[in-house]
């Protein structure tokens, strides 16, 4: 992401305007949101940006609702205009328009544009852009994927010393280090999003002071897990059907352990299988006799969590001969009862 | 090999790690210790050290036993790790996640035992984590098992609880069950 | 922490002179060791053996369990354990003494079992009178 020159990377000035109207919230929250992004991503991005009057500014980011007229000159005067939208149906997402709540790779996204544009470059460099969202849906829980979007962002950072805030239409109080690596809430709110009944894909990140002193920092392997597990059944945008994934570390299932006993039966035995040989979706689902729904979820979870990556085709090697004693009956047999003597989850 | 009605699940780690708790957890009857009086207290302040072995009975319907066998913690015992380790069907080690020892005793154990009951599966739970510390300390103890070419799942745990002794040992019984549907 | 911090040095001084004598009147004695019960030597005759340390511990590991084994049978008060091999025999004695010691003694072959099972109890016994109860 961060291109290094000699001189160091250049300067961009950057005017963050606010809402003409003070009552619109959700102007507001759009505006904020990109300003915390910009704050997160300080010092990983392509060109240092820096906060100046709309006078100075090279862009300016705006509300969908500022007047077309201060919009006009300020394009006249070159400067490049990002809006702000908060009115998908009217003011639909689009090259240098960003429909609220947009998660930080969108931002990210925008920005890449833009300094391509300022580099005078005929097209971004294709390694930094990604594909623009098309229209979404205005209501934000319809997107499961925005809030862990935001997360995965997140853990490629290294920003330790900032707090970010989920901010959601429901007041959930939850706060996510930068870089990851922990979040505070209550225990009933974790203890919600364990069981997967908190919906968290309306949240969005923000910037905000450190989380109060009375609530515990709960490590962030477990919001990562649970809220990629149970944000949707469908695969994740980052999560191929047809690939074959390795695996790279079992999750901490002291942590993360499922409530439901074949739930969590299901989890064991399809890292379990990962673990003895790489394999796809399908593969995994088929080998271990589990419902797919339940493959799909922790695979995506896996990967959200960084613990397993595409397996590069590489030639089999012979496996040693197991040395495990054969009980009477078959070791299918011994299990089962076993599990049930132990009272372990049903499969 | 023949069928076997007696199968041993090994419990291994460095005293104190609760080797003797999650046996007796999940054991059918009062397992059967070898506890003596610790005269090493500058090293492991606590009363008694096993100096044999801890012995676990879990007797399913059709007869099979399963024995769970716990091994003394002190290195000047290895010579019962062994022995105990020897035709084991999977290793649960146990760690003291507090302990200024604790990656260094997971070196030894894991290696020890990836020598004496290699190609077994191998689970190792942690005790006494922190939930603010925790992250970085599996984190060490899966850098420190990839040092040896090894590598296994690392839980968090607290052996006290039966149901934490229950996840160490699902995870094993699934991997041994993968592992020879694999083979096949 | 070394073993001379570990124990009484009066305990392991009489110790050591006990053995000494025992080994000088059984001549065909090899390794005589005083152990505690998690295996740590006590006092040992000759001192300073490479294998004693390992003698002790795993010495004191069998007299557990064979005392166990004695619980598990129903059987009380456990004597002494015998290891006979083709070349020699290891006796293996718990003491009454406190902190609990037990005694494992090595002795090539042509000492006869029944002389070094009563010279081993006798040994056993002058240790029990003269260490703390």
């Amino acid at each position: 992401m961060v291109s290094l020159n000699a001189a160091g990377p250049p300067q961009r000035r950057i005017a963050l305007i606010k809402p003409r109207s003070a009552s619109d919230e959700q102007a507001g929250h759009a505006v904020q949101l990109f300003d915390s992004v910009l704050w997160v991503f300080k010092g990983t991005t392509r060109s240092v940006w820096l906060s100046t009057s709309d006078d100075e500014a090279q862009v300016i980011v705006v509300h969908h609702s500022e007047h077309a007229a201060r919009i006009d000159a300020w394009r006249v005067a070159g400067k490049i205009v990002i809006k702000l939208s908060t009115d998908g149906a009217k003011h639909p997402a689009g090259p240098y328009t960003l429909l609220y709540p947009f998660p930080a790779v969108q931002v990210l996204g925008m920005l890449e544009r833009v300094e391509a544009e300022l580099e005078g470059w005929t097209e971004a460099p294709a390694a930094a852009a990604p594909e623009i969202i098309p229209e979404r849906p205005s209501t934000p829980s319809s997107d499961p994927w925005s809030f862990v979007e935001a997360l995965r962002t997140l853990r490629s950072l290294t920003n330790s010393t900032l707090w970010l805030e989920c901010k959601g239409a429901r007041g959930v109080s939850l706060w996510v280090r930068g870089d990851g690596s922990r979040y505070v809430c209550d225990n009933a709110t974790a203890a919600t999003i364990r069981a997967g009944a908190l919906d968290l894909s309306g949240l969005t990140l923000q910037k905000s002071a450190p989380p109060p002193n009375n609530l515990s920092a709960r490590p962030g392997q477990e919001l990562f897990w649970f809220a990629t597990y149970h944000a949707s059944a469908a695969l994740a945008p980052w999560v191929e059907e047809n690939a074959n994934y390795r695996l790279i570390r079992w999750p901490d299932f002291g942590r993360v352990r499922a409530s439901d006993d074949v739930v969590r039966s299901a989890q064991i035995r399809i890292v379990a299988a990962l673990a003895s040989a790489a394999g796809s979706v399908a593969t995994l689902t088929s080998r271990t006799q589990s419902p797919i729904e339940h493959t799909t979820r922790t695979m995506n979870a896996l990967a959200c969590c960084g613990l397993i990556e595409p397996a590069k085709a590489t030639v089999e090697q012979p496996r040693p001969s197991s040395q495990t004693p054969v009980p009477p009956g078959g070791l299918k047999h011994f299990l089962r009862n076993l599990r049930k003597h132990l009272g372990l989850g049903a499969r | 090999m023949s069928a076997t009605q007696e199968l041993k699940i090994v419990f291994t780690g460095p005293m104190g790690a609760g080797k003797t708790t999650a046996i007796t957890s999940v054991s059918d009857i009062a397992p059967i210790s070898t506890e003596m009086r610790n005269h090493d207290q500058e090293s492991f302040a606590k009363e008694a050290t096993t100096v044999a072995l801890d012995l676990g009975h879990i007797g399913l319907e059709d007869g099979t036993v399963v024995r769970l066998y716990g091994t003394p913690g002190q290195d000047r015992f290895s010579f019962m790790w062994e022995i105990i380790g020897r035709g084991s069907m999977g290793v649960i080690l146990l760690i003291d996640g507090s302990s200024v020892n604790a990656l260094p005793d997971l070196r030894t154990y894991a290696a020890a035992f990836a020598r004496i009951a290699p190609e077994q599966p191998f689970i190792v739970g942690v005790g006494r984590t922190r939930a603010d510390d925790d992250v970085e300390l599996l984190d060490a103890c899966a850098q420190a098992l990839a040092s040896l070419q090894l590598s296994a799942p690392i839980f968090s745990v607290d052996v006290r609880k039966r149901e934490d002794v229950l996840l160490l040992i699902d995870t094993l019984l699934a991997s041994l069950e993968l592992r020879e549907l694999d083979q096949v | 922490m070394s073993t001379n911090q570990r124990f009484d040095p009066e305990v392991m001084r009489t110790g050591a002179r006990h053995l000494q004598a025992f080994a000088t009147a059984n001549p065909d004695v090899t390794l005589a060791v005083l152990t505690s019960g998690d295996g740590f030597e006590v006092a040992s005759y000759p001192p300073n053996l490479p294998m004693t340390a390992r003698i002790a511990a795993m010495s004191s590991s069998m007299q557990a369990l064979s005392e166990a084994l004695t619980r598990e049978a129903g059987l009380v008060e456990n004597r002494n354990l015998i290891i006979e091999t083709g070349s020699g025999t290891v006796m293996i004695l718990g003491l009454a003494t406190t902190p609990r010691l037990s005694l494992a003694i090595v002795a090539k072959s042509g000492e006869l079992l029944g002389k070094l099972l009563w010279a081993s109890r006798n040994l056993g016994t002058k240790l029990e009178g003269s260490l703390p109860k």
